[in-house]
Formats: C-alpha cells, structure tokens, sequence
C-alpha cells in the first residue's frame, strides 16, 4: 500500500470520528422510525402503493439525513471512498440495502410482483432511441455488440488497458443452458439503427447463505461513451428488472468496481506475472529503480512442464464426477454459485479453445478424478503502445479439490495452481490473474500474485443479508 | 474580519480541501518526485521549518523526504500552502481551488456524470486492475550506477574520466556498472564500459556475467555487442545455465547470426 507521503499521517481527527458515529446513530434512529411509520400504516395495500410508499419514505430518510460520507461498515478497513449518499439518486429509488444500515434479517426487501401488476410496455427511452434484443446467433449482432463493448465498455478515456472480448467468449457468457434472448437487451439510435447500449442477464443458481436461489446475474452494462450525459444506465437497469419480473424472477446478481449501495462483499484482484518483460514494457506493472530487470524476470521463471501425477485436460466424460466435486467443495463458502445440471457444467466448465480451459486431477490407481481448475481467457488491448497490440490474461474461474485437511489443501492448491500457471504459460498468457475469493489466499504469496489495483464490490438486488469477507465469496462473474 | 484574515481562510480552505482530496484518492498517479515536493510543503505549512536531524543513509525514503521538507527552508506558511495548492492543481487529477466551496469542502452537485471526470479506478464501474506500483527504495542516489541505470552516459563518462571509480566495483546487490547497462538496455554505455576496460566476464553474488543480463532482460543489442566482444558463454550461473540456456533458441540465433 502506498505510504502516506502526502503528510505522514493517515489517522482520521478525533472530530471527524465522532462525527461520523453521530451520522450512524442519526441513520439508525431514522431506521427505527421509519419502520415504526410503515408498520402502522393501512394493512392492506396494493404492492404498487407499497413500493410507491416505500419510495417516497427513503427519499424522506435521504433527506433527512445530511450523510457527506457514509462510514463503510467492512471490515476489511480499505479506505475506498463511498459516494455521497444523495448522489446515489437512482439506487436510493431501487430495493437495495442502504449504507450504514444494520441488517437482522435476511430475506427480500420488497414482496415479488404479481404478474398482472408488471408493466408490460418497455420503460420509455429518450426519443431519439429504441429498444433492440439482440439475436447473438446472428454473427453480424454479435460483432455490434463486440465492437460496442470494445470501445465502451471500459469508461474513461484515459485508460491504458481495455477488455477484448471475443465473440467466442460472449456468446459463452451470454448463453448458457436456458438463457432468455429477452434478456440480451440493446438500445439502437432509432435514425440509424446503430447499437448504442446493452446489458445483459443470464440464469442463475446461487446460494447465500442457507437460501438458495433461482435467480438472474446482471453484467455488460454498457452506454456508448457520447451519450454518457443521456441517463440510459438506470432506464437499461430497470428495462432488465421487468424484464426478470416477468419471468417470474425478483433477485440478481452483479458485480461492479465502483462502491454502490451496498456491496455484499469486496474483492480484491491479484496478478501473477507469467511474462514480467512485457508487462513492464506495457506499464501493467513496473520495475522499481532499484531492482535489476534480470532478478524480476528470474524470480518469475516457471518449470515448463507441470509436476501434478495424473493432471490431464477436461474431457466431457469428466462433466459427472467434476459437478460432484464442485458442488462439495462450494459448501464450506456462503456465497456460491450452485451447478444443477450436468449441462450447467458442460457448459460453464469444460474446455473451449481461447475462451476457457480445464483440467482435471485423474488419479493414476484408482481412475478417479480427485481436484480440477479452469481459468478463462480474457485478454486486454493496450492503448498507445508502439510495441505491444494486446496483454494476453486469464483469469482463474472455479476449481475443487478433495482434501479436507486444511493444510493439506493449502499445500495442494498450491501444486495445482502451479500446474495452472505452468499451463497458461505454454498456452503463451502473459499474465494469470485471480480475486483473493475462494481459498485463493491459500496460494497468491506462496505463487507470486502481487496486488492489483482493483476491487471487485458483490451486490445483490432486492435481498437483504449480512456482509462477508471475500473468502467467503465462491461466485466467479465474468 | 479583515481582508487579510479574509485571504488566509480562504487559503487555508483550499489547502485542506486538496490535501483532504489526495488523502481520498491514494490510488491517484503522481511521481515520486512530486509527491516529495507536496510532503515537503506540507511540513511547512503544518509545522514550519524543518526541525528534526537528517535520517541516516540507509533510510532512503526518510531521508528524501527530509530533504524535500528541508529544501523549503525558512518560507511562511501561507506560501507552503500556496505551493501545495498550486502541485495538486497542476497534476490535473479532478482537483482544483475553484471547486472548494463556503464550507470548505468539495462542491459536490450530485451529478455522477461530473464525478466522472477524474478516473481513481474504484469510482469506475468496470476497469482492467493492473499491478500496484511498486515503489520500494524507489529513491536512487547519484553514484555511478544511478548514473547507468538512468541511461545518462554524459554522467557515466564524466565520473569515469575523473578516475575515482574501479570500473569494476559492485554495488550493494552484487551488480557492476556493465551489469546494469546491459540491465537497463543502454547499448552506448556498455560500450563506453567496454571500452574504458570493464571486465565482461566479471561474475555477479549470484555468477551471472553482463551477457546473462542481456539475455534475461531480453535487450537483444547489448547481448549481440557482448557476444561480439569475445565474452566466455560457457559460464553457468548459480542455477547452472549458460546465458544462452536461459534465453532459449530463438533469441541465441538472433544474438549470433551476422
């Protein structure tokens, strides 16, 4: 972490603590108070007049409260800003948790919509534009939403890195088993037809917690960069809400880098250099002055043949046994995504060439497959650069092992996680990539992960539960 | 409350309000260098004066943030704080003094387009993460080898004219001048090296000569311009492999062929 060099002191002053334990309070007190205001209101109410209610009693609590900075009540105590709550105008109208509020019960935090009290016309957009689902079979749809995502999806301008996602790799996001083309949803320029916004949903089973969910997980929200100034974000955000509404489902699911009302869990991404020469030249990472080029490319050099007895590709006889394994291992997490079907792991798991890679464990005496590991290719373009056009990466999705000892485990993990850095390296991945969820912390030191500098904050829509920390978090999103 | 009290507030305002905005964005990209400058003005303006001993040798990072501190000499508190409001401003980071309002806190509208206009990666909603900096004894002195490493062969040649170097001399981690040139890819100084007399083959803590260093930072000139001035490559470092063994076959065809 970065010293404080800008003073020498990083402590908050004693007023600014008090202060901000007087907001708290303040916060809680409101709480109470509007809960006591809704429990004596009229027994019978349409939902509709609920949630109008319900609206019109956070905008008050908004008000009411002068919070420049709500305290983020994490435990992982990073100094990550928190917006202004009233500059959240948007999320203060949707069924989130608030920040600062004290969670006591899971559970929803508005009732589900009956069907025939779902809108049933698509939220109006500005009028220059229309709405547009996407038919991602259609090989030149599929480059519109390739090219919008490109150039769009990573915001600023400034940025040295973007995702390349291939098309490969978004029709393996965006259409798993039972996915809903409903739920692919663009927005064109009516004049032009041109593809302007998009975002997504996918069927999803999870668990948080003991509750386990049928549910819809949100990702590629996405607004063409001139039109940033057009508020299309939250229209497409409540477009995909109705959309899951009527389909009877009323939970998500997404991820974002920025803190919003309010993060489940925060993780943070870790790097593991597999070409340490290109990642300097690309300003992925950098040399400090003192340490010679040499020693950095040394301290990174992989064997060039894995050490695991009986390690092999995935193959799609293996889907059974790794579902198994996968199941079991995600039960000591308390946020997971859960795989129904054998297809699911078709699917998600097995080896797809440049989009995603798996191997498993076979165990040479008894034919059995005891551990597996995936990872998914994701790779970057770099922005400016006259020497390199692209950072190959992958990113680590799920993996199990069998080994209930914990220090076995650790020391298994980190043989097969070598293994998977030996393999990204021959595949010629510049840089291998995880999230400190899962067990990952049992191997980021042991394999040299350094610290990224983002932050990937777990949201979950209309439910209410308690924060937990990132090793509790077993949901890889793409 | 007269004018120049009037001022002051003010002042002091903009002062805390950029500090306050720096402290919130730690992920911000200012150089060392600058940073430095703003720790020092900060000093002055807070306490005054440089008031405490020089940190010892080994303490690079005290002892450069002493300086920077102490450099300020006996200026006023208000310009201390002038210098500060003027580094944050400059460094174009979403900061400026006209966006302090009354109260002396940031103007913040509600607007989240506006908010967008600086880019500290956690205010995005999707960004690449790339490696934390690192930027330990990120400080250099202005020896001979801070001189090589930064590629300043006016420098080089000057200390090497004046005669009070052994060419040959290693540094705290075991590396020669010829090391870090061949490290850092300066081609005109490892020749300016080869040719005041340093020795090619000379062997690092770890056995590595000039010409593994080449090789594993891949700066293919200087490994050609070694390997044309007769260096031994039968030399095994200390995990026994040849510079050529450790670069593989395609670099070593570039390094020998005409």
């Amino acid at each position: 972490m970065d010293d404080q060099i800008y003073d020498g002191e990083s402590e908050s002053s004693p007023a600014e603590k008090l202060r901000a334990k007087q907001e708290k309070k303040n916060l809680r007190k409101a709480q109470k108070k509007a809960a006591k205001n809704s429990s004596s209101s009229a027994p019978v109410m349409s939902p509709a007049a609920k949630q109008a209610e319900l609206q019109e009693k956070v905008r008050i609590l908004v008000n009411q409260l002068a919070i420049r900075e709500a305290m983020q009540p994490s435990s992982t105590g990073n100094s990550q800003r928190v917006k202004d709550m009233s500059s959240h105008k948007f999320w203060s109208t949707q069924p989130v948790p608030k920040h600062g509020e004290t969670i006591e019960e899971e559970g929803p935090i508005e009732e589900n919509t009956p069907h025939d009290q779902i809108r049933k016309e698509p939220y109006t957009l500005p009028k220059e534009f229309e709405w547009s689902t996407l038919e991602l079979n259609d090989e030149s749809e599929l480059n519109e939403l390739y090219t919008l995502l490109t150039n769009n999806y990573v915001e600023d301008d400034d940025a040295m890195f973007r995702f390349d996602y291939s098309g490969e790799f978004l029709k393996w996001a965006l259409q798993p088993p039972g996915y809903k083309k409903t739920w692919h949803v663009g927005v064109r320029v009516s004049a032009t037809k041109r593809l302007v916004a998009f975002v997504s949903g996918i069927p999803a089973d999870i668990r948080i917690y003991n509750s386990r969910q049928h549910l819809v997980e949100i990702n590629f929200l996405c607004v063409h960069k001139k039109l940033r100034s057009k508020r299309l974000a939250p229209v497409l955000i409540k477009e995909i809400t109705r959309r899951s509404h009527l389909e009877g489902i009323f939970q998500a699911v997404y991820t974002a880098g920025v803190v919003l009302p309010r993060p489940i869990s925060k993780a943070r991404y870790f790097h593991r250099s597999l070409n340490p020469k290109k990642l300097i030249d690309t300003k992925f990472s950098s040399l400090p002055s003192n340490t010679p080029m040499t020693r950095h490319v040394k301290k990174y050099k992989l064997p060039s043949e894995t050490s695991t007895p009986g390690i092999r590709p995935m193959l799609e006889k293996d889907v059974p046994a790794v579902r198994v394994l996968l199941n079991k291992y995600m039960s000591k997490f308390n946020f997971v995504a859960v795989f129904k079907t054998d297809e699911d792991v078709k699917h998600w798991i097995l080896t797809k060439e440049n989009v995603i890679w798996s191997y498993v464990v076979e165990n040479p005496d008894t034919k059995k497959v005891t551990d597996f590991f995936s990872f998914y290719y994701l790779p970057s373009s770099v922005i400016g650069n006259p020497n390199h056009k692209t950072v190959n990466a992958v990113y680590l999705f799920y993996y199990a092992v069998q080994e209930s000892d914990e220090k076995a485990r650790k020391s298994r993990l980190q043989f097969l996680l070598k293994d998977a850095l030996i393999l990204a390296k021959l595949k010629d991945v510049d840089v291998f990539n995880c999230l400190d969820i899962l067990e990952n912390k049992m191997f980021i030191d042991e394999l040299k992960f350094g610290p990224g500098d983002g932050y990937l904050n777990y949201y979950m829509y209309n439910w209410r539960c308690r924060e937990m920390g990132s090793e509790d978090v077993g949901v890889v999103m793409l | 409350m007269s004018d120049t009290d009037d001022n002051l507030d003010t002042l002091s305002k903009q002062f805390v309000s950029a500090y306050k905005f720096l402290n919130k964005h730690p992920n911000i990209n200012i150089s060392n260098d600058v940073k430095l400058q703003l720790y020092g003005a900060y000093k002055v303006a807070t306490i005054g004066a440089c008031n405490t001993p020089r940190p010892s040798l080994l303490d690079f990072r005290g002892r450069a943030k002493w300086d920077a501190w102490n450099e300020l000499g006996g200026i006023s508190k208000e310009a201390a704080m002038n210098i500060y409001i003027e580094k944050v401003e400059a460094e174009n980071v979403g900061w400026n003094k006209n966006s302090v309002d009354e109260d002396g806190s940031e103007v913040n509208d509600g607007d989240d387009e506006k908010e967008k206009s600086y880019s500290a990666p956690q205010d995005r909603w999707t960004y690449v993460s790339t490696l934390s900096y690192e930027n330990e004894d990120d400080l250099i002195g202005d020896d001979i080898f801070a001189h090589v490493k930064q590629g300043e062969y006016n420098e080089v040649s000057k200390i090497l004219d004046s005669g009070e170097v052994d060419i040959n001399a290693k540094d705290d981690q075991g590396l020669s001048p010829l090391h870090w040139a061949c490290d850092r890819g300066h081609l005109e100084i490892v020749k300016l090296l080869i040719e005041r007399g340093a020795n090619v083959n000379l062997l690092t803590s770890e056995d590595e000569t000039p010409l593994h260093y080449a090789c594993l930072s891949e700066n293919i000139e200087c490994a050609r311009y070694l390997y044309r001035n007769n260096v031994d490559i039968s030399i095994k470092d200390a995990d026994g492999l040849t510079a050529f063994e450790h670069c593989g076959d395609e670099f070593k065809q570039l390094i020998i062929q005409d």
